[in-house]
């Protein structure tokens, strides 16, 4: 007698079962975005930091962090908000150029900055999400006894669903903004042309420093 | 040595007042420096270049702090930075963090006073546990074991630059001074005050005729300041050099750069 009930209560909650693990699995693959960002963040930083660790030589390093930013760092929207809405006139040319050669500055100077001994200890804060796509992770580094506080800007590519860091803010100062406001200037004295040429100077000179 | 000094700082609280009409007068819309942001139309996809807002800084003596700037490159440069190396080899970089803690640790008053100006009174607290737990567990303040607390391992700290930014002064002019550097008007008030204020200072103040604080030899003021200041010259130079490798224009880097760290920290 109860054995069709039985069985349709079983199929129910069979199907209840499987309705909850779908809406779970489709939540998680919703919430899932958000919390990748710092999975990625971590991932990044740590495969950065022993390329670095490797010690290996000054040409070699430049060529490896060169893959591993393109992995890590979204440098194509940092050149664009550190150009600000002039970035929107310039040719598609004249957009890579700019793009290839601030993030060749911005490498420069990481890998300079990074010449210590010391690894340093980072502490990760949950994400915080600044507009949809994009996330705020801030951290807190240990190094040679100070501790600085530096959030990490994330933004998530639509079609790889891979997070890549955008901008980097150092006790409220952030890598962008503090080039936007070099950038400005220059841009609108001698216009894009203008600032590959400051980018390709300063490169050389760094070089031969 | 000391009424002279007293009249400096008198001179500088009185420009700050200066600057803050003049501020105000640039608000109305005189002398207004030109904004980064460019207002457009309709909002594009891309609206997320006003995420990046420079802040309005009041500049109006560019060509002369810019001299200033280079002067103070080549100070730190060619001399400063050979003395820190030098300081450096003499002084292991362990032993010098102590005398950093040691100095920072004598500075609570000045903290704990702009706690009590800014009405943050749970934090006056945690500076006055901090400088007990320093004083006495840490040798004297050698050694920070305020670290091992979390509630007092990362207390921001205040100054009067600070006070005067929480109370609605605004920045005024940008000036670069010479081996200081750069300072808003506000700023370099703010410094000046906390010099006077913080018990390495307190041999400036001069009351009814005589010294406040007991008097010490020149030679023993002299130790001081010097081993103070070289405590933290190192880090502050690192970072320089860091700011002016990676800036196209080192000056602009710095003046926005300070700017933005210092209203991070008025506003904590």
């Amino acid at each position: 007698m109860f054995g069709p009930f039985r069985s349709s209560l079983l199929q129910k909650t069979q199907r209840s079962l499987i309705a909850l693990a779908a809406l779970t699995l489709a939540t998680l693959g919703h919430a899932a975005p958000v919390d990748d960002a710092r999975g990625a963040l971590v991932a990044g930083i740590d495969e950065v930091s022993s390329a670095l660790r490797e010690r290996p030589k000054q040409d070699d390093l430049v060529k490896l962090l060169d893959t591993l930013v393109d992995k890590h760092f979204a440098f194509e929207t940092t050149t664009r908000l550190a150009i600000g809405p002039a970035w929107r006139d310039l040719k598609p040319a004249e957009q890579q150029s700019l793009t290839k050669l601030f993030s060749h500055l911005v490498i420069r100077t990481y890998v300079d900055r990074i010449g210590g001994d010391t690894t340093p200890q980072v502490v990760y804060s949950a994400p915080t999400e600044l507009r949809p796509g994009r996330v705020e992770i801030p951290t807190r580094v240990t190094s040679a006894g100070q501790t600085y506080a530096i959030a990490y800007r994330l933004e998530l590519n639509p079609s790889t669903q891979h997070w890549r860091v955008y901008d980097i803010v150092a006790e409220g100062v952030s890598l962008i903004s503090n080039y936007r406001s070099q950038f400005d200037p220059i841009v609108r004295k001698s216009g894009a042309a203008g600032l590959i040429k400051t980018l390709e100077l300063k490169l050389a000179d760094s070089t031969a420093r | 040595m000391s009424r002279p000094f007293v009249k400096f700082t008198t001179v500088l609280v009185a420009l700050a007042c200066l600057a803050s009409m003049a501020s105000l007068h640039a608000q109305t819309g005189f002398y207004s420096p030109r904004s980064l942001k460019e207002k457009s139309g309709a909002p594009s996809v891309n609206d997320d270049y006003d995420d990046y807002d420079a802040p309005v800084i009041d500049d109006p003596f560019e060509g002369f702090n810019r001299a200033v700037f280079n002067f103070n490159d080549r100070a730190y440069t060619y001399v400063f930075t050979p003395v820190s190396h030098a300081y450096e080899t003499v002084v292991a970089p362990p032993v010098n963090r102590s005398i950093a803690s040691f100095y920072d640790n004598v500075r609570y008053p000045v903290r704990l006073v702009n706690c009590l100006l800014q009405g943050k009174f749970k934090r006056a607290g945690h500076e006055t546990q901090k400088f007990f737990v320093n004083t006495i567990g840490g040798l004297g303040g050698f050694i920070r074991q305020s670290d091992t607390v979390p509630s007092l391992a990362q207390i921001p700290r205040e100054d009067f630059g600070q006070t005067l930014g929480v109370w609605g002064v605004p920045h005024g002019p940008y000036v670069v001074v010479p081996i200081l550097g750069g300072y808003s008007l506000r700023d370099l008030a703010g410094r000046a005050t906390d010099t006077v204020t913080s018990p390495i200072g307190w041999e400036y103040i001069n009351l009814g005729g005589r010294q406040w604080v007991g008097a010490l030899e020149w030679q023993w003021q002299t130790a001081i300041s010097v081993t103070d200041t070289m405590s933290t010259l190192p880090s502050v130079l690192a970072l320089y050099a860091q700011m002016k490798n990676a800036a196209v224009d080192p000056y602009i880097s710095v003046r926005d750069g300070f700017r933005r760290y210092r209203d991070n920290e008025t506003a904590k």
